[in-house]
C-alpha cells in the first residue's frame, strides 16, 4: 500500500464518491441498513483518523468494510440490536421473481459469500481484485463464488 | 454458469442493492484530527527515535542482574503478583530457560507484530516473579484478515504444569504440550494437517478441546472460520488420540464458548436458524461417559441477550449478559435453567472467567472504565463486590493485551507485589551490550589521546 501526500480534501472527496458504494456493499453482507450505514461511516472515521493517504482507496475502504461486516455478524448481541426488521427488508416484497429467489440465497449464504457476490455481479470485479479485497487467495474466491452460485442456482430453479 | 443465468443473477444483485435508500455521505463524526505525513521519512522519525531510546534502556537495563535462579519446584505458597508486568525484549524464553516449575498465567504482551520480539507469548511462574516467553507460541502466530498480528494460543492447563500451543495458520501435524516443569515437550499428532483453536483444558488435565478445520495447507493469515467447516474435537492426553464430536454440529462463522465442568462433561455454545436475525442459543452438554467421540445428555436454552461464561466450581453455569461496562452474572442450575442465586452486576471491560477462589468468588479478567491498566479482580457472586486482584501492565508498546491463567492455581494464590525476573538475557542482548561498552570505550581512549597529544603541542611551542 503505496502513500502519497495529499490535502485533507481528497479524503472529503474519496468520501463523498465512495460513500453510497461501500455502504451497498455492506448491506448486501449483513442485510441491513442501519448496520451498513454504521459500519461504512466507522470505517471512514478510522480512515482519517490514521491520517494515512493511499493510491486505491476505494479497495483498502471495501476490505475495510468486508472485515468489519464479517465482525459484526458474528457478534450477535450487535446484532440484536438491529434486529428490528428481517434482513434485507428492502426488498421484502418484490414481486420479480429472480429477485426473491436471489434475496432467499443471500439469506443462507455467510457473509464473505455475499460480498464475493456483491464484488463479482455488481461492482464486476475480476477475482484478483476480489482476493485482495477479501484478503485472502484467488484459489478461495473461486471457492467461495463457486458454492454460491451453487446455492443462487438452486434457489432460482436452474 | 450460463450467461443467462449470470444476467438473472447480475440483474437481481443490482436490485437488491440499489434498494434501500440511501442518500448523500452524512456528515462525518471525527473525534481527532488526523496526522497527515509532510514526507516520507518523517513517518520513520519517532520509530527511529524510540528505537533509540530503546537501545539506550536495554544498555541501562542489562546492567542489572536477575536474583538466584526461582527453585525447581516452588517450595512456598502460589503467588498472583499485583501487577503483571509487561513486554521486555530481555525476556528469555523457554527453550533456552525452562520455567522449572506449574505457571500461573499467560499474558499476551505488545502490539508491534512479532519482528524484534515486541509482541510476545509470556508464561509466569507459580512463584510470581518467574517470566518466560513462550517461543513455541509465538513461532506460531501470524497476520490476521484484518491486518493485526494474531498470537498462537498458548494455554495452561489447570493445574499450570502444562501449557497447550494452538496452530491457526493451517498445515498443523501436531499439537505440542509443553511440561513447564520439567522443560520437556510432547507433540500429539493430528490425522491430518488442519488448523486447530484451543478452547478448554478438562479438570483433570487430561483432555482438551479444541475446535478444528481442514486447512491442509499453511496460509499467511490466521484461517477464516467462514471458509471452513469447523468441528469440535478433544485430544486425549493418555492415549493421544483426537476424536470429532460427531454429535455437535457448529455452524460457519460459529464462534461460542467452550468449558469443561468440574464433573468431565463439556459444554459448548451452539445456534438453531444461525444465520437468522434472531439466532437461537444452546448450551450443549457432552458426556464422554460411552467413548472418546461423547454423546449429547442434556441441552439448556440460553436466555436472551445472555452468554455463557463458564462452570462454576458446583456445576453450575455461569452466565454473562450486558454490553461492556455494564454486565451481569447469574449461576443457572443446567437441569432446569433456575437461578442459583439472584443476578449481580459488575462494571468493566472484556470479562473473562479465569478461575475461581471460592463457590462464589471468581476470578475474571475485568478491566476498570477509563484509560487506565487492565485487572483481575475477584467477583464475589453472593454480594456483587469487586476488587482488584492484580493490574495489568499498561504502555503503548508494552501493554499486557491478554490474559489466561491455570484455573486451579489462580484460585489457590496468593496476591504479592513481587518483581519480574526474566532469566538469562538473550543472545543478541549480550553481543548488543558487548559491542556498545567496546565501543564507548573506545571513544574515550581516543579522546583521552587527542587531549594529551594537544597538551603536548601547547608545552613544546612554549
Amino acid at each position: 500500500m503505496d502513500v502519497v501526500d495529499r490535502g485533507p480534501a481528497a479524503f472529503e472527496s474519496v468520501y463523498a464518491r465512495e460513500y453510497a458504494g461501500l455502504v451497498r456493499l455492506a448491506y448486501v453482507t449483513t442485510g441491513s441498513l442501519d448496520t451498513a450505514e454504521d459500519i461504512v461511516q466507522e470505517v471512514f472515521a478510522a480512515w482519517y483518523r490514521s491520517g494515512s493517504q493511499l493510491l486505491q482507496p476505494a479497495a483498502y475502504l471495501r476490505r475495510a468494510v468486508v472485515s468489519r461486516c464479517t465482525s459484526w455478524v458474528r457478534r450477535r448481541i450487535v446484532e440484536r440490536r438491529h434486529a428490528a426488521a428481517e434482513p434485507f427488508a428492502h426488498v421484502q416484497q418484490h414481486a420479480h421473481d429472480d429477485v426473491a429467489a436471489v434475496r432467499a440465497a443471500l439469506l443462507v449464504l455467510r457473509p464473505r459469500q455475499r460480498a464475493a457476490v456483491f464484488l463479482r455481479f455488481y461492482l464486476g470485479l475480476p477475482e484478483a481484485e476480489i482476493a485482495t479485497t477479501l484478503g485472502c487467495r484467488a484459489g478461495t474466491v473461486k471457492s467461495l463464488l463457486h458454492r454460491s452460485l451453487a446455492t443462487l442456482k438452486e434457489k432460482l430453479g436452474e | 454458469m450460463s450467461e443467462n443465468l449470470q444476467d438473472r443473477v447480475r440483474a437481481a444483485v443490482r436490485i437488491i442493492a440499489e434498494a434501500p435508500p440511501i442518500g448523500p455521505a452524512p456528515a462525518l463524526e471525527r473525534s481527532t484530527p488526523p496526522r497527515y505525513v509532510t514526507r516520507r521519512w518523517a513517518r520513520w522519525a519517532p520509530a527511529g527515535a524510540a528505537l533509540a531510546v530503546l537501545a539506550a534502556v536495554f544498555v541501562a537495563v542489562g546492567v542489572r542482574v536477575d536474583g538466584p535462579p526461582p527453585p525447581a519446584a516452588p517450595g512456598g505458597s502460589v503467588v498472583l503478583p499485583r501487577e503483571v508486568a509487561g513486554l521486555s525484549l530481555l525476556t528469555a524464553n523457554l527453550t533456552d530457560a525452562p520455567l522449572r516449575q506449574p505457571g500461573i498465567l499467560v499474558a499476551r504482551q505488545g502490539s508491534w507484530g512479532s519482528t524484534w520480539g515486541s509482541s510476545q507469548v509470556v508464561v509466569i511462574g507459580a512463584d510470581g516473579r518467574t517470566y518466560r516467553r513462550v517461543d513455541v507460541a509465538e513461532e506460531r502466530g501470524a497476520d490476521g484478515a484484518d491486518g493485526e498480528w494474531h498470537h498462537a494460543q498458548a494455554l495452561l492447563s489447570p493445574d499450570g504444569r502444562q501449557v497447550a500451543v494452538g496452530d491457526e495458520r493451517g498445515g498443523a501435524t501436531e499439537v505440542p504440550v509443553l511440561d513447564l516443569t520439567t522443560g520437556g515437550r510432547r507433540d500429539y499428532p493430528l490425522g491430518a494437517p488442519m488448523a486447530y483453536r484451543l478452547r478448554a483444558w478438562s479438570a483433570d488435565g487430561r483432555k482438551l478441546a479444541m475446535i478444528v478445520a481442514d486447512v491442509p495447507d499453511r496460509v499467511a493469515d490466521v484461517f477464516q472460520p467462514e471458509e471452513h467447516e469447523q468441528r469440535l474435537a478433544v485430544l486425549d492426553l493418555d492415549t493421544g488420540a483426537v476424536t470429532v464430536v460427531s454429535e455437535v454440529t457448529l455452524h460457519d462463522d460459529w464462534d461460542g464458548n467452550v468449558h469443561f465442568a468440574p464433573d468431565g462433561t463439556l459444554a459448548v455454545t451452539t445456534f438453531t436458524d444461525p444465520y437468522s436475525s434472531w439466532p437461537k442459543p444452546w448450551l450443549t452438554v457432552v458426556a464422554f461417559d460411552r467413548g472418546p467421540a461423547g454423546r449429547i445428555v442434556r441441552t439448556m436454552a440460553l436466555p436472551e441477550q445472555w452468554h455463557f461464561g463458564g462452570w462454576t466450581p458446583d456445576g453450575d453455569a455461569l452466565l454473562v449478559t450486558g454490553d461492556d461496562p455494564r454486565l451481569g452474572l447469574r449461576a443457572v442450575r443446567v437441569a432446569d435453567g433456575a437461578d442459583v442465586r439472584p443476578r449481580v452486576d459488575v462494571t468493566g471491560h472484556r470479562f473473562a472467567v479465569l478461575g475461581w477462589r471460592s463457590p462464589t468468588v471468581l476470578l475474571a479478567r475485568l478491566d476498570p472504565e477509563g484509560e487506565g491498566p487492565g485487572a483481575i479482580m475477584a467477583v464475589d457472586l453472593a454480594t456483587g463486590r469487586q476488587e482488584v486482584a492484580a493490574t495489568l501492565a499498561g504502555g503503548l508498546f508494552t501493554r499486557v493485551t491478554g490474559i489466561d491463567a491455570a484455573g486451579q492455581l489462580i484460585g489457590q494464590a496468593g496476591s504479592e507485589a513481587v518483581g519480574p525476573q526474566r532469566g538469562p538475557w538473550p543472545g543478541w542482548a549480550r553481543v548488543a551490550s558487548a559491542l556498545l561498552v567496546t565501543g564507548l570505550g573506545w571513544l574515550l581512549v581516543a579522546r583521552i589521546r587527542r587531549r594529551q597529544g594537544r597538551a603536548r603541542g601547547a608545552g613544546s611551542a612554549g
